[in-house]
């Protein structure tokens, strides 16, 4: 039986990254096609800002729309503001 | 980003929460409970276009902004730690103002020289020049390095 639970995060599908979040769809999606968004974005024959954009755009963007999606604490212990989702 | 609900969870201690942030807003264009005509094909898409709009703003503001500040920084490191003045290697000087704190945490661990400049002088948008502690640990602290007022006092009094 093929399990539909998700477990990959950045960390698990790209190696070179220390994030071990769980990814969202949206995640997924940069995961995947994140580059290539930045390329069009940046235009050609630009690889070293490519992989600082593509590292700042998921720390300070996607992984927070990760985190959130699947309810991963601001910090650990007790948290002094939680983040409220409706 | 899912259009679906997120389970609340709150601390009685908690000062504030925070109701705008991306998720929340993406949640709040899901059809309420008590509307029966809409068009969930529609709200997607406008949910689309508003993540779409501020993932665009981001990267332009990092790629026209955020990137070229890089430089300034690091010309401004640069130079502090060839000062001749052993005190000047603690003042970085920035030519132009510019977002500086991310670039400098990434390149003074790029160059490992972690703690040694204490803090940085610039002239502002409107000419007059302004110092700035580093802040201690990330450059959200507000906790600084060096207390910039009690350092230039005691900067000048030996100079």
């Amino acid at each position: 039986m093929i399990s539909r639970e998700f477990k990959e995060t950045l960390g698990s599908l790209k190696p070179e990254f220390p994030y071990d979040i769980k990814l969202s769809s949206a995640g997924l999606v940069y995961c995947h096609y994140g580059n290539q968004i930045l390329k069009d974005m940046i235009g050609p024959n630009n690889e070293g800002l490519l992989s600082i954009l593509y590292k700042k755009m998921y720390e300070n963007f996607i992984m927070e729309i990760d985190a959130i999606d699947n309810g991963v604490n601001m910090c650990d212990g007790e948290p002094r503001l939680v983040i409220m989702n409706k | 980003m899912k259009l679906g609900f997120f389970i609340l969870k709150t601390i009685n201690s908690s000062r504030y929460l925070i109701h705008t942030n991306l998720s929340s807003r993406v949640g709040g264009l899901n059809p309420q409970w008590n509307e029966v005509d809409y068009d969930e094909n529609a709200l997607f898409r406008s949910a689309m276009a508003m993540v779409g709009k501020e993932f665009e703003d981001k990267v332009n503001y990092y790629l026209n902004h955020w990137w070229p500040a890089r430089s300034i920084v690091q010309d401004a490191i640069n130079e502090c730690l060839n000062a001749k003045d052993e005190k000047l290697k603690e003042i970085a000087v920035f030519k132009q103002c510019a977002p500086w704190k991310d670039h400098f945490y990434t390149i003074e661990e790029e160059m490992k020289i972690n703690g040694q400049i204490k803090f940085v002088i610039f002239e502002s948008t409107d000419k007059s020049w302004r110092v700035q502690g580093i802040p201690k640990g990330h450059a959200h602290s507000f906790e600084l390095r060096y207390e910039a007022c009690a350092y230039l006092i005691a900067f000048f009094a030996t100079n």
